[in-house]
Order: structure tokens, then sequence, then C-alpha cells
């Protein structure tokens, strides 16, 4: 008898069908990944799952008994923990104090029982493997460790949690954090806790799930063992296109050089860097995180002003002073986290769409409002953003459109170099290819990117050269033909061998990027 | 919960209720004020003639002009809480200066001058000093009235030349001149706010200010500016009351910041920045200025006027904050 199975799941949202007869299973000890583009129905599932929605049609059988969950309170108490992708921890508060936020043990007075939170904080910690006090102060710990403390939330109740959902837990986690987050994920199945995993990284889910199943429109289109799955048969199942064109290939004739830098000096950050990126060129840039790519990137860009060295654009004395100054200057960029450095979220589509064009959309500074509004709606065709209105605010897009909403802002003074720091993270795969293929097209007009990523498969799927950092320094520039996962990382990591173990689970990932 | 997800699955409902919260909260401070002066004319048979509004325009006059400086300071998410005090060292220097003989063109030029040359301190402070907006301006609020009554050495200063008792004083076609005043400044500033380059930065730098610099806006030059206006414009008001009164009084214009910031959040900007726009502030003005008179006109005493002006605004936030609650 499977620990949990839902069957026929329906559930709508007005007109649109969110959910349509979704039904799954899940044994206790078990992982099962759940994979499918935004907008998929994965969320809403598993919202329906925790209690937060009720579903139109269908049931939850827990043990062989219908259950009908009527909040996400009541789902706790049935034993579903949902860790949710926004963390909700209280950064004021230690850690123990979060651990048992809304049940803090207390006498009948209603005063903490210091000694026994403490005790009870120290055995989940214990559990977590991780190197925090139940004293220390949330918010003084580093956002992968959070996210661990949250999974520790979940088992702390009294009504131990038995269904464990994760949706996109690590998102925000570089690489060693993953795999202590994945350790926590065997303990826990060992322990005999069912585990529900959404990503949108399938070597994760590769890696750590037992049965992958594939949604798309509200519907599920596939479930088997994950060793029965391939990477192009999943993402096949999720896009329905085949994965020839995941990475798509332009053939261009690289022509003369666009930027050149040389003995770019941050202190501390970046040491004597050197290199020139030409014209019809995608550069990658490798490296773990604090190598100084996200660094070297901001600089290029204007954001921050180099200690020592100097650039040149097109033959000429390139001195950024501002991303203003950088823009008019030919060279856009696209900040690594949308949310916050990228997008006005409140603002409407139109307006973000047109932010950086606005110089030229002016005469003595007043803004040409036709033509505003007639380059916005251009813009939001050109790149395909899914919007209902050019007003509607960038908050209600989902996270494939913001992003497509943010490329378009960029391109739009007519850009001739682009700095993308992960311009894919946390997006779907549709919108993913997309971006590409948008990328593939820049370069062929005759720009050139500067391609920061976290993702090593997209790097070498869509990277002409890629120069490797390590603490600052360049380390390495590896063309095209040696391009493999195995030598990057070794540059990036010294050729220490521990990081080749930290990196194995790319190795699926790695067919992926071959297979193109 | 994704948010990406649910939004994807959710657009058209969040979108909707997000326009409508929109347009309701817009509208809401026209409603506010129509409703109120239908009540006053109820009310009071002299609430609904000509030469009560222009009293009630005239009365607006100056914190109308101080609130639509303010409103482009509230819009990038600042405060300019000096303004009041500005408005006095403003007319006073001005005042002091005519008194040794300076001719009325250089002491209104000495006014204006005087109120940016404060707001450009508050706006280097912000910008350059990265300071706190709040305790900057509260520090020059201080400041601007120690150095008022310093400057006055605490007396009242009567007696300027005809151009002055002209601005403060004087009608053209019947309309007093201080309204006039108040009516340019609005359709430059409505202007500069909703049409130029200028005015979209300082919507962008209330809405994400790091998004903003790193889309090319220049966010220092226009925080830097936003203050400037804000101080200008509590110079050009110092000019209107002092011209009123035909007196510089080291005292005048106490509080003053807090109704200007009262007529901007009633006309709906958001403390939080990214929001607001000149015709809501006028209004929000208007709304004020209508109730003064309208209470004063039915007698009620005036504990009781400021406790409702209070009331008005506790609702007027409250509407924002829920509001704020649909679109999320």
């Amino acid at each position: 008898m499977p620990l949990l199975s839902m069957h026929g799941i329906s559930k709508r949202f007005g007109p649109a069908l969110a959910l349509q007869d979704v039904s799954l299973e899940l044994e206790a000890g078990e992982v099962l990944g759940i994979v499918g583009e935004n907008g998929a129905g994965k969320s809403t599932l598993i919202k329906v799952l925790g209690g937060a929605y009720q579903p139109d049609a269908g049931e939850i059988i827990l043990d062989g008994e219908p259950v009908q969950i009527k909040s996400p309170h009541d789902g706790l108490s049935h034993g579903i923990a949902v860790i949710y992708q926004e963390l909700s921890l209280v950064p004021e508060l230690s850690v123990a104090e979060n651990l048992f936020l809304g049940h803090l043990p207390s006498n009948p007075l209603g005063a903490t029982k210091r000694g026994e939170l403490n005790r009870r904080s120290q055995e989940i910690i214990d559990l977590l493997n991780l190197d925090v006090k139940p004293g220390d102060r949330v918010a003084s710990l580093r956002i992968g460790v959070r996210q661990l403390i949250e999974v520790g939330k979940a088992l702390s109740r009294t009504h131990r949690a038995r269904i464990l959902v994760m949706d996109e837990p690590t998102s925000s986690l570089n690489e060693a954090e993953v795999a202590q987050l994945f350790a926590v994920v065997r303990q826990l199945k060992a322990d005999g806790i069912g585990i529900i995993y959404i990503s949108h990284y399938l070597e994760e889910v590769f890696d750590i799930c037992d049965r992958a199943m594939v949604m798309r429109d509200g519907k599920v289109v596939g479930v088997r063992p994950t060793n029965e799955w391939t990477p192009d048969q999943m993402v096949h199942a999720m896009v329905n296109r085949p994965i020839e064109d995941f990475y798509p290939k332009v053939h261009v004739e690289l022509g003369e050089p666009l930027l050149e830098a040389s003995h770019l000096q941050l202190q501390g950050k970046l040491e004597d860097v050197s290199f020139s990126v030409r014209s019809g060129e995608v550069l990658g840039l490798a490296g773990l995180p604090g190598s100084g790519t996200s660094k070297l990137g901001e600089i290029v860009a204007g954001a921050r002003k180099p200690s020592a060295g100097s650039m040149t654009l097109r033959g000429q004395r390139y001195v950024p002073r501002s991303p203003g100054k950088s823009i008019a200057a030919g060279v856009g960029y696209v900040p690594a986290d949308r949310k916050k450095e990228g997008l006005l979220l409140e603002f409407s589509v139109a307006e973000n769409v047109t932010l950086s064009v606005l110089p030229a959309l002016s005469r003595l500074g007043v803004v040409n409002m036709k033509q505003k509004q007639k380059t916005a709606v251009a813009a939001i065709q050109d790149f395909g953003v899914k919007t209902n209105s050019p007003k509607a605010p960038v908050r209600s897009l989902s996270g494939g459109n913001q992003q497509k909403v943010l490329l378009a802002r960029v391109h739009q003074p007519d850009p001739k170099l682009m700095v993308m720091n992960d311009p894919t993270r946390g997006i779907d795969v549709g919108a993913k290819v997309e971006i590409y293929e948008r990328i593939g097209e820049f370069v062929q007009a005759g720009g050139a990117v500067l391609l920061i990523s976290s993702e090593l498969p997209e790097l070498i799927g869509i990277s002409y050269r890629i120069a490797v950092f390590r603490e600052g320094r360049l380390v390495a520039e590896v063309e095209r033909e040696q391009f493999s996962q195995h030598l990057i990382i070794s540059y990036a990591a010294g050729t220490d061998e521990t990081y080749d173990e930290t990196y194995s689970g790319d190795q699926n990932g790695e067919q992926v990027g071959e297979s193109a | 919960m994704t948010l990406d997800e649910q939004s994807a699955t959710l657009p058209k409902h969040r979108a909707f209720s997000g326009a409508v919260g929109e347009t309701m909260r817009r509208g809401s401070v026209l409603i506010a004020f129509i409703a109120l002066c239908i009540v006053f004319s109820l009310l009071s048979p002299r609430f609904l003639t000509v030469s009560n509004w222009l009293n009630v325009l005239l009365q607006t006059a100056t914190i109308g002009i101080v609130a639509i400086g303010q409103t482009f300071v509230i819009i990038t998410a600042g405060i300019d809480l000096s303004v009041g005090s500005v408005v006095a060292l403003s007319g006073m220097v001005a005042a002091v200066s005519m008194r040794a003989g300076a001719p009325a063109p250089v002491g209104i030029l000495v006014a204006l001058g005087v109120g940016s040359l404060v707001g450009l301190f508050n706006g280097f402070s912000v910008t350059y000093l990265k300071m706190t907006p709040f305790i900057v301006t509260l520090a020059t609020l201080a400041m601007g009235r120690g150095l008022t009554l310093a400057v006055s050495s605490g007396q009242t200063i009567f007696g300027f030349p005809d151009a002055f008792n002209f601005i403060g004083g004087e009608s053209i076609a019947g309309i007093p001149v201080p309204v006039i005043i108040l009516l340019l400044a609005f359709l430059a500033a409505y202007f500069i706010l909703s049409r130029t380059v200028f005015g979209h930065g300082v919507y962008s730098v209330g809405g994400n200010r790091e998004a903003a610099r790193l889309a090319g806006i220049p966010t220092v030059r226009v925080e830097l500016l936003v203050y400037v206006i804000s101080g200008l414009l509590a110079g050009l008001a110092g000019i209107i009351l002092m011209g009123r009164l035909d007196a510089a009084l080291p005292t005048s214009a106490t509080g003053l910041e807090l109704n200007a910031i009262a007529a901007v959040v009633i006309g709906g900007a958001s403390l939080f920045g990214g929001k607001g726009t000149m015709l809501g502030t006028l209004l929000g003005a208007l709304t004020i200025g209508v109730l003064a008179n309208g209470l004063n006109l039915l007698n009620v005493s005036p504990f009781w006027t400021q406790f409702i002006q209070g009331a008005v605004i506790f609702v007027a936030v409250l509407s924002d904050s829920l509001s704020q609650r649909t679109a999320e």
C-alpha cells in the first residue's frame, strides 16, 4: 500500500484548467521528482496536497484512508510538510526559535523552556549535519544553510512529517550546499519519509529521485523510474519538442575584437585579468562562486569601477563611469538577480521594456509618449513576452516571461556587447531555449556576448570559447574543440579531486550538452 | 509555491484585481473630495460661493506648492521634513536682504536660492553621504528653523516692496496671484513628472533603485534633483506666504511639512516609493483645504478640526494599504 496516492485531481481557476485528472503515488522512503515548465501545474498540485487549495475533483488517500486536507495547518497535522521556494524563516530569530516557531516548548506560564528547546534543536541540527548552534541568528547564516533549516522545521513538528515536499530547494544554493542537501534527503529517505522533489534542474532529478514524473499543461505526461528516462526524453516530454533544438547552434564568422580588457584589477576580487571578445562571439566565463566572474561582468557593464586596468571597445578607450554611460557606449547588462537588480516589479511591462531607451525616445528631455508606446508593443511582440497587456505589472508574469522583459529592455538601446549573468536562472526549459535563440541571433548580427553562468552545460552549449576563473584570476581559456566539463572543472577548482566529486551530479547534464 | 507558477496559472485574476484596486484608489481621492464638497454645500450656504472657493484656493496655495515638491521626493521613496523650516528661512533671508536695500527681484531670487541650497544639501547628504532622508531632513528642519531665528534675531520683519505685496495679495482677472502660481507650478510639475526622462527616472528610482541604476538611469542625479526641486518650491511658497502676511515671521510655516506630506499621501502616493501623481497631490491638498474651510464655516471647534484632519489621513493610508494587499 503506498504512503500517499492522489487520484484524478482536477483544479480550475476561472476558465483556466490548472490540473486535469492528475494522479500520483508515493511510497514511504521514496523520492519522486516532478518536472515541467512553469505553468505545467506542479505548484498547484503541491498546494492541493499541502491544503492551500481544495481540488475540484479527485481524492487524496493517506495510508489507504481517504482524507480531506482543508488547510495548510490540516496538512501539517496529517504529516505533510511543504517547503516553499520563498523561505519562511524569521532572520532576526535564532535557529532554535525558527525551528520551533509556532510551537515553542513552553511551561504553563508561557515562558519558553530554553533547555528543552536547545536540546531538541540540537537533535535536528545533528540530523541535518549542520555546522550551526541553536542560538545562532538566522540572519548570519548563508542562504544554503537557511534552506536546510527550512527542512529542519518540517521535522520539528509534533506530528513529524511523513511526506516532505520540496519546491525548487536548490535554486539559491551552491554546489557544496546542494551536496549537503542531498545527503539530508538520502538520510530522510532512509528514515522512511516519502519525498516529492520539484526542480528545474534535470541533473538533480536524475541524481536524487527514484522516479520522475513529467507534467505539461496541467496533465501528467509520463512517470517512470529515473533510470528509465534519458534527459532527452524528459526534456522532450516537458516541452514537446526534440532535444536537438535545446542549444541552438549558429555558425558565425568571427569579426574584429569588440572588447579588449587588459590587466583589470579589483581589490581582493580580481587579479590582472586580460581578455578580448570578438564580434560574433559568445565568450563564456566559468568559475566557482566567488571566482570573480560576476565582478568582472559588473566592471564591463559599468556597475563597478576596477581599481586598475583598462578596456577598449571597438578600438576606442572604454572607461565606463556608470551603467548609463555603458549603455550609451553600446554595452548591455543582464544582471543575475532579475527581481532585485533587473526589473521594476510593480511597474508595467511597457515601462520596464523602455526604461533603458528613454533618452533615444525623447527630445530635450521630453519623452515622446506615442513612440514609447509603439516601442514597447513592438518589443513585447518581438521577444514573445506573454502578457495580458503592456500595462500589466511585471510581477504578474511568469519567471521566463520576466526574463524576456529584461532581455527586451537590454536590447532596446541596440547594444553591441551584452554582459549576461545567469540569464536562464530558474526559468523553464521553453523560455531557456528562446533566450539561447536570442543570443544566437544577437551574435549573428555582429554582436558579442560575455556569458556568466553557474550551469556548465549551458556554458558549453552556447559559448565559443570559455575563460575559466579561479580566485580572481583567469586561469585558462578553453577553445570549443576542447570543451569538456571535466577539463573546465579541473581548471576552475585547481585540479583538486574533491571538487570532481562535488560536481559529479553534472554527468547527466553533460549528456544533455553533448547530444545537442 | 513558486511565485512564477502561481502567476502563470492566475494571470488574469491577478492583473484584474490589481487594476481595479489601482483605479479605485486613484478615483477614491476624487470621490472623497466631491463627497466632501457635496456635504459642505448642503450644510452651509456659503460654501459653494465664488468668494469662498477663491479663499479655499488661496489657503491651499502654500501647502499645495510645497506638496508638489514633496511629491517628487516621496515617489523616490524619500521624504523631506525640512520644507516648513525652508519656507520660513527663505522668506526671512529675503526679508532681511530687502531691508538692507535689495530690490524685490533680488529678494525673490534670494528666497528661491536659499530654498534650492537647502535642497541641495539634503540631496547631497542622501546621495553622496548615503544618509537616511528622514534623519537628514529632520536635521535640516531643526537647523533651518534655528537659522531663521538667528537671522531675524527672533523678530518679525515688516514692510516689503510692492512687488511682494502683489505676489501675496493681488489678483489677476479676479484670481489671486498665489492661486495662479499654484496652478502654473502644478502644470509644470505634472508635465515634468509624467512626460520627461527625469520624471520616468523619479518613478524608477522609487520602484527599484538598484535596477534603475543598472538600467542606465542616473539615479544619483535624479535623487539630488528631487530634493532641490522640493527646496526650490518651498522657497517659492516662502515668498507667497510672506507677501500674503506682508511680514516675515520666524515661526511661520511651523508644521507645514506634515500637511504637505498628508496632501501627497491622501493623493495616493506611497511612502514606499514608485507611486503617486501630481493630480492626486493637488486633490489631496484641496481636500485638506476644503476640510478646514468647511469645518470652519460650520463653526466646528478647531480642536475637532484637527482630529478630523488626522482621521482623513488615516483613512487615506488605510485605503493605500488595502489596495496594496489586493495587488499582492
